[in-house]
């Protein structure tokens, strides 16, 4: 739930010390908007049911006992994950749905601007049942037979399907032995160890109880700010004989928090790909890489104090100074709660500071899906925030409840009976997508609208990829118990772009692009499913801006082998083979 | 002969300089001296509430955090109506990031004293002090307020006789802890009462005009701004100008003659993650 939280609303109150006009600490979250017309540079085109692709998310159902909160219970679930799972160089999504007894979907990119449910006869569509409703996808090949696997996270148990490579997908969850009952809002392949494998990381929220048969009410969250009594994380480690085994606790990243989103990338730069956890209701968790197996949890040194409720975690390197920062959604509303979406910047040295309120990127709503792409193709990153948490009657706000509520002090938040009863109110709900443009020097500006990209349904997973194969990023957004959308990137004809697939163990997660221009350094970093209830396409694209060629790319794969390509064609795709 | 009178003066400057170099250190050995003997003193019996308050806070300012701590909850603890000690009590944790210990130690002076109004309201101001620790998100600050709310209500609902500060830090506590809630919550009318019954209290049980007057007036005006009744914000604001002087707050509120300008600076300054001052040495001669 995001969320949920919150509370926070604020309040408040005040503080501290220090003169009667106050001293502030609190700085403005303000957004830049531009009414710049022409210069909002391209736009985006809603082709959802010329493409076919209008999914609608159906949210689960639950028990009577927490009806009086199953608004909120019922608010995530709608996920997406692009992947092209029969190599025809077409990227494919699959998306979930999360009540019993429907089904989710997997679209065959046609290859022509349209796609195809093939779900049901690749054996992926009836997944929703009694053993767990969908929350999450993302795809990886597993078992390094060169085509994509798909693994499906549930509130119960989560599955894994073989892609048989003929169209057909099979349920090996029990052989590779990652079918725990978990209640995952994540997950996410990555090879921790260098080995060649993909392994798994599963972020949890609930704690291990069975949300379809509750035993009793007390299924929340103890702290609006810093529970740690959430559902324990889970790694998989890869034995590359088709099975896993959980390492959780050796590796050190069992985490309880109540998390809704991980994301792995190299933020370090010394080779391996690091985790990060976004929690709700507490602190985020960044966990160093240190090889060997090992991680360390370096939240404290590294990220500093956080009580928000993070909800996505994308890493990129919106500043072009070759380090991979964060952006993780949170929530901010006008009269609630105040908390934002955080930029963090790589200081590089180990260290983030979060540059949202002055970059003019922390008011997202109530966030969740989020991605750093350049769809301008200027040569930086640009940001695309969905929102929106539960949009149900118009003028009435749950929020007042809840805040009213939560400040009590013998309110215990873990009882789901104790909280108000939500019946037909909205909580933050029909909230407006946000669209920053990066205009450089750390500054963004607003321009969903003057995009085409102001939807406000209720934003839960957002996929990055180019559908149509022309180089520029398109974008999938799939909205909680409503329909899905597909927006096209519709360019001027003058940008310049590079583009570059890999084919190889492991999915190719963890490779490494620098790209080398006469105008600067851009660097990409193939990852394995970042993003709250999405995974973007797997394929690295870069836009050159006004350089008119690209001096060199520099990659550096997964196991520490590099590879220099000296002025590739631009405007084209490359097909690269991991050595 | 120029010469000899630029030697004179730098000699004398010298001397000068010198002297209060060595008059400055005098006076450190001399506290130095004065702290060893009162430690030596009061580690071996106890003593006047005034020696461990005294003695607190100079070993608050050597960074002696564990040693003031103690100091100063004896003094508080000897006499728990000194709105004093229990003020530079809290002004000590606030300093040293120890809320908890602060909180825990007036939880339990109340407990001892529940009929006393001073405890009480040194506990609900430690509730305020709290909110600012960075580990602490905006619902645990709205517990505290409530908290804190709670007790200041409990206060002046009492009946029993109070000391007419402790009447209005109490109400004035009280408005402040409103006036920082959210619009939304429909606390601004709660502070705008809080502030007219300071505002009334002060008239009349406090005497002639003290600096700390100003304070309810700036609060209820930016309470009334919080309602959406600017107008009657800047009547307020107004007539404290015309009975206490010109300020510079009340001025630049005055100067403002857009609304939501006038809004946007009441929520930069009540805020929410706006620190709020509870140091009740205004009531001593503290610039407000």
């Amino acid at each position: 739930m995001g969320s949920i939280v919150a509370l926070a609303w604020a309040g408040l109150m005040a503080a501290g010390c220090s003169g009667p006009e106050g001293s502030g600490s609190g700085g403005r979250l303000s957004t830049r908007r531009v009414h710049d017309g022409g210069r909002a540079g391209p736009t985006f085109t809603d082709v959802t049911d010329r493409a076919g692709v209008g999914f609608v998310h159906h949210k689960p159902v639950f028990e009577d006992k927490v009806r009086n909160i199953e608004p909120w219970l019922a608010s995530v679930g709608a996920a997406a994950a692009a992947g092209d799972y029969d190599g025809d160089g077409n990227v494919d999504l699959y998306v979930t749905n999360s009540r019993l007894g429907y089904t989710n979907a997997l679209y065959h990119n046609n290859g022509d601007g349209t796609f195809t449910d093939v779900a049901a006869a690749a054996g992926v569509a009836d997944v929703n049942e009694s053993d767990g409703l969908s929350m999450d996808a993302v795809w990886g090949d597993y078992d390094n037979d060169g085509d994509e696997d798909l693994y499906l996270v549930k509130w119960g148990r989560n599955l894994l399907f073989r892609n048989e490579g003929n169209g057909r997908f099979i349920d090996v969850t029990a052989e590779a032995r990652v079918g725990d009952w978990g209640n995952g809002n994540a997950a996410i392949f990555f090879d921790y160890d260098g080995d060649g494998w993909l392994d798994l990381y599963i972020g949890n929220y609930f704690r291990n109880v069975d949300l379809w048969r509750l035993p009793d009410t007390r299924i929340m969250h103890n702290s609006f700010e810093s529970a740690r009594d959430g559902g324990t994380n889970v790694l998989y480690h890869n034995l590359g004989d088709g099975t896993f085994a959980d390492v959780s606790v050796e590796a050190g990243v069992a985490d309880t928090g109540w998390t809704l989103d991980v994301g792995a990338a190299d933020y370090d730069n010394d080779g391996d790909m690091d985790l990060h956890v976004a929690n709700d209701f507490g602190p985020d968790k960044l966990y160093r890489n240190e090889g060997k197996g090992r991680f360390t949890d370096v939240s404290a040194a590294n990220l500093g104090v956080d009580t928000r409720k993070g909800m996505n975690s994308e890493f990129g390197d919106f500043n072009n100074d070759g380090f991979l920062d964060l952006y993780v959604t949170n929530i901010m509303t006008k009269d609630y709660l105040k908390e934002g979406n955080m930029l963090l910047r790589n200081n590089g040295d180990g260290s983030f500071s979060d540059i949202a309120p002055e970059a003019g990127v922390a008011d997202g709503g109530w966030g969740w899906g989020a991605k750093f792409l350049d769809y301008d193709l200027d040569g930086d990153l640009d940001i695309y925030t969905v929102n929106g948490f539960v949009s149900q009657r118009r003028g009435e706000e749950y929020w007042f409840d809840l805040a009213t509520a939560v400040t009590e002090p013998d309110f215990d938040s873990t009882d789901a009976r104790q909280w108000p009863v939500i019946g037909d109110k909205s909580l933050s709900g029909y909230e407006k997508n946000r669209f920053f443009r990066n205009e450089g020097r750390e500054s963004f500006v607003e321009v969903a609208a003057q995009i085409g990209l102001a939807n406000e349904g209720d934003g839960r997973g957002l996929v990055v990829f180019d559908y149509d194969n022309d180089g520029d990023p398109d974008l999938y957004v799939v909205n909680q118990n409503q329909k899905a959308a597909l927006y096209r990137n519709d360019q001027d004809g003058r940008g310049r772009w590079i583009g570059f697939s890999v084919a190889g163990r492991a999915s190719g997660v963890g490779t490494r692009f620098t790209l080398v221009t006469d105008g600067g350094r851009q660097i990409r970093e193939i990852d394995g499913g970042n993003g709250y209830a999405s995974q973007s396409d797997r394929r690295v694209y870069f836009g050159l801006g006004p350089n008119a060629r690209v001096v060199r790319v520099e990659i550096r794969w997964p196991d520490g082998g590099t590879r220099t390509l000296e002025h590739p064609a631009i405007n084209t795709l490359h097909a690269l083979a991991m050595p | 002969m120029r010469w000899r009178v630029v030697l004179t003066i730098l000699a004398a400057a010298g001397l000068l300089a010198g002297a209060a170099a060595g008059l400055s250190w005098w006076r450190s050995a001399r506290e130095a001296r004065t702290i060893a003997l009162l430690r030596d003193k009061l580690g071996a019996q106890p003593g006047e509430p005034a020696e461990h308050h005294w003695l607190g806070l100079r070993l608050a300012d050597q960074g002696r955090q564990d040693e003031s701590l103690a100091h100063l909850e004896i003094a508080a603890e000897r006499n728990p109506t000194d709105l004093r000690f229990g003020n530079d009590l809290r002004l000590a944790c606030i300093r040293f990031g120890r809320y908890d210990s602060g909180i825990a130690f007036l939880e339990s002076l109340v407990e001892k004293h529940p009929d006393l109004p001073e405890p009480l309201l040194q506990l609900a101001l430690s509730y305020i002090d709290k909110m600012p620790d960075h580990m602490m998100g905006i619902v645990g600050q709205g517990k505290l307020s409530k908290q804190s709310i709670a007790l200041l209500t409990r206060i002046l609902e009492g009946g029993r006789p109070r000391d007419a500060q402790v009447t209005w830090a109490a109400l004035y506590a009280l408005g402040m802890n409103h006036l920082y809630w959210p619009k939304a919550l429909g606390h601004a009318p709660l502070s705008v009462d809080a502030f007219e019954r300071c505002i009334l209290h002060q008239r009349t049980s406090l005497g002639g005009p003290e600096p700390y007057f100003i304070l309810p007036y700036l609060g209820l005006g930016d309470a009334l701004v919080k309602a959406r009744k600017h107008q009657e914000a800047r009547r307020v604001w107004t007539v404290a100008q015309t009975l206490l002087g010109r300020d510079e707050r009340l001025v630049r509120r005055l100067s403002i003659e857009d609304d939501e300008a006038l809004t946007e600076l009441v929520d930069e300054t009540r805020g929410l993650g706006v620190v709020v001052d509870t140091d009740l040495a205004v009531l001593w001669g503290r610039k407000p």
